[in-house]
């Protein structure tokens, strides 16, 4: 078999799998009913200014965060349980090469996760009809693209972690890690850490730009960026501030190779350790 | 063609750690040729390496040092040439999520490219029925079964079974040895793992000792038989002892004892003097009334080679 038909049947069955394992109802039914709690809400509101209740908004400012911890706590221990169940053995004795498995994972998963979101988009719909919420149609689906972009981003974070360590509590352990690193912005205190230590333990009265450069390439900043870029009045949900006037590193053009860099590096990574190691 | 090439084949497990790091070697310059269209065995008690040699050979593990070839492909994890043709049935595998055992069926065929029926190969496991649910839910042996039912999945060249009568009831074990036996009829070669000698001289044409992550002999059973220098035993049951019988058997060539207790004899010899011995009795004026035979007793061939080696 070639090595796209190789891939495609593991997409096809990973896919499945999260079907068997009612992983895909779950993820679907958490996006769901958070949607519908943010419409409901988002329904009894009543703006100051006397004009209609907007989804769009109070949707982003939950799903920043909603979609970054759902991607890893789904998806950050697939391979390593596959690993320590010994299914690996399995499946590697099938002709089934290692970067149709990490590929494959990343693929499906990936799928999984974008096909939620939508879904439960979509089921606000309605709701918001009846609510009297209105969504003005192109920015709920450029927002909901650009937080699949966050979800897939996430994913392939999950799956490197998942390729790279060999136990499912390591992988909670890193998962939980680089939520808190990204999310939490501790990315953006690095460097200035480093800083600090390198002016003599003390604060330099200017701070070096490659200190916001670093900055602006944690995915969570990078995403910000872009939804900055597109809408500036919308609260992006993280705990990012976007600058009025960005920098290169802060424009949205450099904020989507940023987050394209991270899809194709984390999935690298994985994939490199992950081919030579034993089961 | 060999079926099966290892060369100068070392496996260290490496241990991190930033002051006690640990090395473990599993085995130690192992070379092997398996010939295409043989059953070979592989013996060794726990612990001797035969689970390493079988992850290198599937490329679930990448040896320290030495080249693997099997069905003249390099072994690596990302060569699936190979496995294209090759039947796997291992050790400490579990199940893919929580999928059938049908559809673990129907993956391999899949993933092999091949057009098998997956009803005819859960057929000829004897695994009809429980296919139906999760492969978490099996027994040990039921899910053995399985597994060999995926082995069987495209008609490979190579059969590769480590362990494989583990957790098999009796009619389990007789179906997997018909098996193996009609699979290399077909043309397959078979390689197997075992820690039990009977298993082994049942179905194999060579077997391969390994001990302590060295390959200790490679040979037929009778021949390691007869190296090993072990004896065999017949024991007579007779109306009365005649003694000029006895002597003569005595004097047989081949024969090392003769032991009577009673109405028995006991008459320890290798196996080619047993025939004229049991015939010696059976023309003297004595009636026979029973006859029993032992060979070397596999066990004891097994510990012989495997002792020396382990300590």
């Amino acid at each position: 078999m070639s090595a796209v038909d190789d891939l495609a049947l593991f997409v096809r069955e990973d896919v499945r799998d999260t079907f068997r394992e009612r992983q895909f109802h779950l993820l679907v039914g958490i996006y769901v009913l958070f949607t519908l709690l943010v419409t409901y809400t988002a329904g009894q509101a009543s703006p100051a200014d006397g004009s209609a209740p907007e989804l769009t908004s109070p949707l982003i400012s939950l799903f920043a965060m909603l979609t970054p911890l759902l991607a890893l706590g789904f998806f950050a221990s697939v391979l390593v349980e596959k690993r320590a169940s010994g299914a690996l053995k399995y499946v590697f004795g099938l002709p089934v090469s290692r970067r149709a498995a990490v590929l494959g994972t990343f693929i499906g998963r990936s799928m999984v996760l974008c096909t939620a979101v939508f879904l439960s988009l979509l089921a606000a719909v309605p709701l918001a009809a009846v609510l009297g919420v209105t969504i003005d149609p192109v920015r709920y689906v450029t927002v909901a693209l650009l937080l699949v972009l966050l979800g897939v981003t996430f994913t392939a974070l999950a799956i490197a972690i998942s390729a790279i360590v060999r136990t499912t509590t390591r992988a909670t352990v890193a998962a939980f890690g680089v939520f808190v690193v990204f999310f939490f912005q501790l990315w953006g205190s690095l460097p200035l850490a480093v800083l600090y230590v390198r002016h003599g333990f003390s604060y330099p009265e200017t701070t070096p730009e490659w200190v916001d450069a670093v900055a602006a390439v944690n995915p969570v900043a990078a995403y910000a960026h872009l939804l900055a870029g597109r809408y500036p009045d919308l609260n992006n949900g993280t705990l990012i501030q976007p600058p009025t006037d960005p920098a290169f590193y802060e424009t949205p053009s450099f904020a989507l190779v940023v987050l394209i860099g991270w899809i194709v590096g984390a999935v690298g990574i994985g994939y490199w350790r992950f081919r030579t190691t034993d089961l | 063609m060999a079926a099966i090439e290892l060369r100068g084949v070392t496996k260290r497990y490496e241990r991190g750690g930033l002051l006690r790091g640990r090395s473990v070697t599993a085995l130690h310059d192992l070379d092997l040729t398996v010939r295409d269209g043989e059953i070979f065995g592989f013996l060794g008690p726990n612990g001797a390496g035969k689970s390493t040699t079988i992850d290198l050979l599937l490329g679930y593990a990448t040896p320290t040092a030495g080249t693997v070839t099997v069905l003249g492909e390099d072994v690596t994890a990302e060569n699936t040439t190979a496995r294209e043709r090759i039947g796997v049935l291992p050790d400490g595998y579990g199940p893919l999520g929580e999928r059938t055992g049908r559809e673990h069926v129907e993956f391999a065929i899949e993933a092999k490219g091949a057009d098998d029926d997956p009803d005819e190969l859960i057929e000829r496991v004897g695994m009809r029925g429980p296919d139906a649910y999760p492969v978490a839910q099996y027994s040990k042996g039921m899910a053995q079964r399985l597994m060999l039912a995926v082995a069987l999945a495209g008609e490979p060249d190579l059969l590769v079974l480590d362990e494989p009568s583990t957790g098999l009831d009796p009619n389990g074990a007789r179906t997997m040895r018909r098996i193996v036996r009609e699979e290399n009829a077909r043309g397959a070669t078979v390689f197997f793992s075992s820690h039990i000698m009977e298993q082994v001289e049942a179905v194999c044409d060579r077997v391969a000792i390994l001990d302590g992550g060295e390959l200790v002999t490679v040979d037929t059973i009778d021949a390691l038989r007869a190296s090993a220098g072990g004896t065999a035993t017949v024991t007579l049951e007779l109306e009365s002892v005649p003694d000029e019988t006895v002597r003569y058997v005595r004097g047989l060539e081949g024969v090392s004892g003769v032991k009577t207790d009673g109405t028995s004899v006991t008459v320890a010899c290798d196996d080619a003097a047993k025939a004229p011995a049991i015939a010696a009795f059976h023309e003297s004026p004595a009636t026979v009334s029973d006859v029993e035979t032992s060979e070397t007793s596999l066990e004891e061939l097994f510990e012989s080679y495997t002792r020396g080696v382990a300590q």
